[in-house]
């Protein structure tokens, strides 16, 4: 019977219905473990027969990859994201069916998770429902599932039904035809149905927990039925009948259990009721005999083909069984690994290398490096760093070199992470010292490429090119492409950040077709790559092209950390050519996307945030200021110059150049250790307003400079060159008062508050007459606050036409309709084009 | 939720006549602050109508200047402001 459910069923009924007209959903139902998830999916599901398939989480603590999507899909050898979208064309094709079940997705592993979330960010274009329950009471603050909840959560495809208790109504109703009292039983169980139920069953019998009402319930059963109850209890989910009567159960004693009504059969499948009963009985049996009953599971399964390896992980774990766990846990580990769970592989490396002694050294050492590398794929560096070492030794023990090498190259990374340049430098160094023992090899080639690219990190184009010039022969000269590939791609950065800025745009071009030809992944890197470097050094046409492609390419591939940093980027980009409300629209974009609130996407993007509140005068600048540069402490100085030159500028506007110099000093001294122009130039630059800089440095970049030394009109025209209102604004306002007029009239357009106080204070001062009092009565700006050409892309948009069609209609190149588009999506918070015209419809 | 003070120049002077059509105005005003979350509390209007100083509930100054321009209100500055009132103090002396 199923009671106050008739809600949820409308909601349900209503998606189907839209889903058949192709508007499909993911519903999303959460509800305490009991409350009747599982009941109100059958009573949905039952009618539509085939049009429905179910899948389950298991309840392991290193589940298989993907172990509900095996419910019903073969999946095969090919990589995840071709995988999710196969599944999700399958299903969205007429006479298929419409509605996928996954249940208990609080225990899903990583490559699960990401697939619910490829597919809740599509399901609204396909014909498909796809229900999945959790138990939202063990969904915490650091649960993998709840970051994934709330980047669905912003969608319009996504439903949201809560499961709740039962009312004290409900309660009366089931307890109608007996003699216990509905209030108390109501207040007992709270409401919760499984429990309710359990009473019920037991004849209203006196508990204290839903467990001990399941566990009374056996107390009077004979020792064998008990015994098969036991042992199916074993099993995650729900146990075979041929594996129940091969580990020596008698028919009559399991026929007698279902006879109980403690478990059921469910076709050729013995289960509990819930899985509350099934823990409950499991937790129950004492520790020297459930060890036994795994063992004896382990040993079945070991006889069965087609090896579910987390399984017999899990079950070995269970077992205590030190040899059991080293023969199976690995192999779990590397499927896990291999799947992108990184958690999950993390959790059985750490299994196997908890019994060390049980691999011959080489091994030992091994797991420990792969447990690293998962380490790092996880951000947890510190951790990571401490296995890394420990593989290192081990390997450096035995004498494996190889190893050795590539241990330490990952210890570089997660230095890198830490904010620790030195030690990953060290790392990069000590891994060439060990390779060029035994000559030229690929090793060599990626030892020597890891200390290039330290280097470019650094912006050191003369002490890294040596390095890359000589991968590169070696490269070369044994005929290795790949490697090539990666050692040409940090030459190019080398020069673009801190050589000749022409010939590494130009390298890097070549670059990323290259890094492309071995995947989307590659290609994606190199855009990275170019758009932020390109956006360093101020060629924003080239770094918006390579950030809107990174961004699309890598949001088709659900991928979501570089899409991230480029949006961040393109807020940089935005803010430095005076679109500030492009840049604020990117930046909140990035925070309410990213699920990381320490990492490099969100502080950039909060430091570009801060940068437009000091220039506008708006209040909150310096607190995100000092954040970003917090929280880039340590890391190198390009992700800190811009924000601390906007600290400076901030100081500056209220007069406090003590403040200025305290925020620069630092910095302005690594800047000069560095051969990045834009370093030199802008703290530089800032330096000099500050009184404590009389010349700029010799490698300065020329707007800059010119300021520096008074010239005015050469600043101006480059700044304009570049592309840079407000800067060319400042320049303009260094100079004779007929040209800080011009900037007033820039400072006003712009809603630069403070430098247009300032500037007309100081023509006041200079007595000059005729200074326009403020910025004109604004115009009614565009009601989605659009620029007005991002409007008519929009219309277009909304009228269904492609981006090529749009250039057509509007005369302009492709990649400008794509660079609109992309800023359209960040002022609407939406990464989709259906998402965009559902807001606007809306 | 930060309070913000706005500062606003109404060079013709501000009018918002008291009729059905000024309350409709006003109510559009609401209703597009409200997408922003942005909540209009009050404002203060110079006696020549130049000038008015409006407090608002909002999430962040961005998120009011999107509000402004949409509704074509103009914007001078922004400051994060908290209440100080003076019978709070006397209230806890005595």
């Amino acid at each position: 019977m199923l009671l106050e459910r008739d809600r949820e069923l409308a909601t349900l009924a209503e998606q189907l219905r839209l889903a058949r007209l192709g508007s499909g959903s993911l519903v999303l139902i959460g509800g305490e473990a009991g409350a009747g998830k599982t009941t109100l999916i059958t009573e949905f599901v039952q009618p539509l027969g085939r049009q429905a398939v179910i899948g389950a989480c298991d309840p392991l603590s290193t589940p298989r990859p993907l172990s509900p999507l095996r419910d019903f899909v073969e999946v095969g050898e090919h990589g995840n994201i071709d995988l999710f979208a196969d599944v999700l064309e399958q299903f969205g094709a007429p006479r298929q069916p419409t509605v996928m079940v996954l249940e208990d997705i609080h225990w899903a592993d990583q490559a699960t998770l990401d697939f619910v979330r490829f597919v809740g960010r599509r399901v609204g274009e396909h014909r498909l429902v796809v229900l999945c329950t959790f138990r939202d009471d063990e969904v915490g603050a650091n649960h993998p599932l709840r970051g994934v909840l709330g980047q669905l959560a912003r969608l319009r495809s996504t439903v949201r039904i809560d499961v709740s208790p039962l009312s004290v109504d409900a309660v009366r109703t089931l307890t109608a035809d007996t003699s216990l009292d509905a209030e108390q039983l109501h207040e007992l169980t709270a409401g919760n149905a499984f429990y309710v139920t359990e009473v019920l069953a037991a004849g209203g019998a006196p508990s204290t927990s839903v467990q001990d009402a399941v566990l009374a319930r056996l107390a009077q059963l004979p020792d064998d039925v008990r015994s098969v109850i036991d042992t199916i209890s074993i099993a995650p989910r729900s146990l075979d009948l041929t594996r129940a009567l091969a580990l020596d159960h008698e028919a009559a004693a399991i026929d007698a259990a279902i006879e109980s009504a403690v478990v059921l059969a469910d076709g050729e499948h013995l289960r509990f009721r819930h899985e509350i009963a099934r823990s409950a009985v499991h937790d129950a049996i004492l520790p020297a005999r459930r060890h036994l009953l795994h063992r004896a599971m382990l040993d079945l399964l070991l006889a069965e083909e087609q090896p579910d390896h987390a399984r017999l992980a899990h079950h070995s774990i269970e077992a205590s069984a030190p040899e059991l766990i080293a023969t199976h846990a690995p192999t779990a580990a590397r499927e896990a690994a291999g799947r992108g769970s990184a958690r999950e592989a993390v959790a059985l490396f750490r299994a196997a290398v908890g019994h060390e002694d049980q691999f011959p050294p080489d091994e030992a050492a091994r797991l420990r490096l792969e447990l690293g590398i998962e380490l790092v794929k996880l951000d947890r560096p510190t951790e990571a760093l401490a296995e890394l070492e420990s593989a290192r030794e081990g390997f450096e023990a035995i004498g494996h070199v190889p190893d050795q090498i590539d241990s330490l190259r990952q210890a570089g990374r997660a230095h890198e992470m830490l904010g620790r340049p030195g030690d990953a430098m060290d790392c990069a160094r000590e891994a060439v010292r060990l390779a060029e023992r035994d000559g030229p090899s690929a090793r060599l080639v990626l030892a020597l490429n890891s200390v290039a690219a330290q280097f470019m990190l650094a912006r050191r184009a003369s002490d890294g090119l040596p390095f890359s010039e000589r991968a590169a022969a070696m490269a070369g000269d044994l005929g290795l492409e790949r490697e090539r590939f990666a050692v040409e791609h940090t030459r190019a950065c080398l020069e673009l950040v801190g050589g000749d800025t022409d010939a590494g745009l130009a390298l890097l071009d070549t670059s990323v077709d290259d890094l492309g030809s071995t995947g989307p992944a590659g290609r994606v890197t190199g855009l990275i790559n170019l758009g932020t470097g390109a956006g360093e050094v101020r060629r924003y046409d080239v770094a918006i092209d390579a950030l809107v492609e990174c961004e699309a390419t890598s949001l088709a591939h659900d991928n979501d950390a570089p899409a991230a940093y480029s949006r961040a980027w393109l807020a940089r980009v935005a803010f430095e050519q005076a679109r500030w409300d492009d840049a604020v629209a990117y930046a909140s974009l990035v925070d309410a996307t990213t699920t990381n609130r320490r990492g490099y996407s969100l502080l950039t993007a909060l430091g570009v945030l801060g940068r437009v509140r000091v220039r506008r005068g708006d209040p909150g600048g310096v607190g995100l200021l000092e954040e970003t540069i917090a929280g880039f402490d340590g890391h190198e100085l390009q992700y800190r110059w811009s924000p601390v030159a906007g600290l400076a500028e901030h100081h500056w506007l209220r007069g406090d150049l003590d403040a200025m110099v305290n925020v620069l000093a630092g910095p302005y001294d690594e800047a000069l250790a560095t051969e990045s122009e834009w370093a030199h130039g802008e703290l530089g630059y800032w330096m000099w307003k500050a009184g404590e800089l009389d010349a700029p440095s010799a490698r300065a970049a020329p707007p800059f400079a010119a300021q520096m030394v008074g010239d005015t009109d050469r600043a101006v025209r480059l700044w304009e060159r570049i592309g840079c209102p407000y800067e060319a604004a400042l320049a303009r306002s260094e100079g004779a008062p007929a040209t800080a007029l011009d900037a007033l009239a820039t400072f006003d357009a712009l809603g630069a508050a403070p430098m247009a106080a300032r500037v007309r204070s100081a023509l006041r001062s200079a007595g000059v007459e005729g200074i326009p009092r403020g910025p004109s009565s604004t115009t009614r700006a565009h009601p989605l606050g659009l620029t007005g050409r991002q409007a008519e892309v929009l219309d277009l948009l909304v009228d269904g036409l492609s981006n090529a069609e749009i250039a057509t209609r509007l005369f302009v190149s492709k990649k400008t309709v794509e660079h609109h588009v992309s800023a359209i999506y960040a002022k609407f918070g939406v990464e989709t084009r259906a998402q965009a015209i559902a807001a606007v419809l809306a | 939720m930060p309070r913000y003070i706005v500062e606003r120049t109404f060079p013709e002077g501000l009018t918002i006549p008291t009729t059905a059509e000024g309350a409709e105005t006003l109510r559009g005003v609401i209703r597009t602050n409200a997408d922003e979350q942005v909540t209009w509390i009050r404002s203060y209007v110079t006696d020549d109508r130049l000038k008015t100083f409006c407090v608002y509930d909002g999430p962040s100054p961005e998120a009011v200047r999107r509000a402004a321009s949409k509704t074509g209100l103009p914007v001078d500055s922004i400051s994060d402001v908290s209440v100080l009132d003076p019978y709070f103090y006397l209230g806890a002396a005595s």
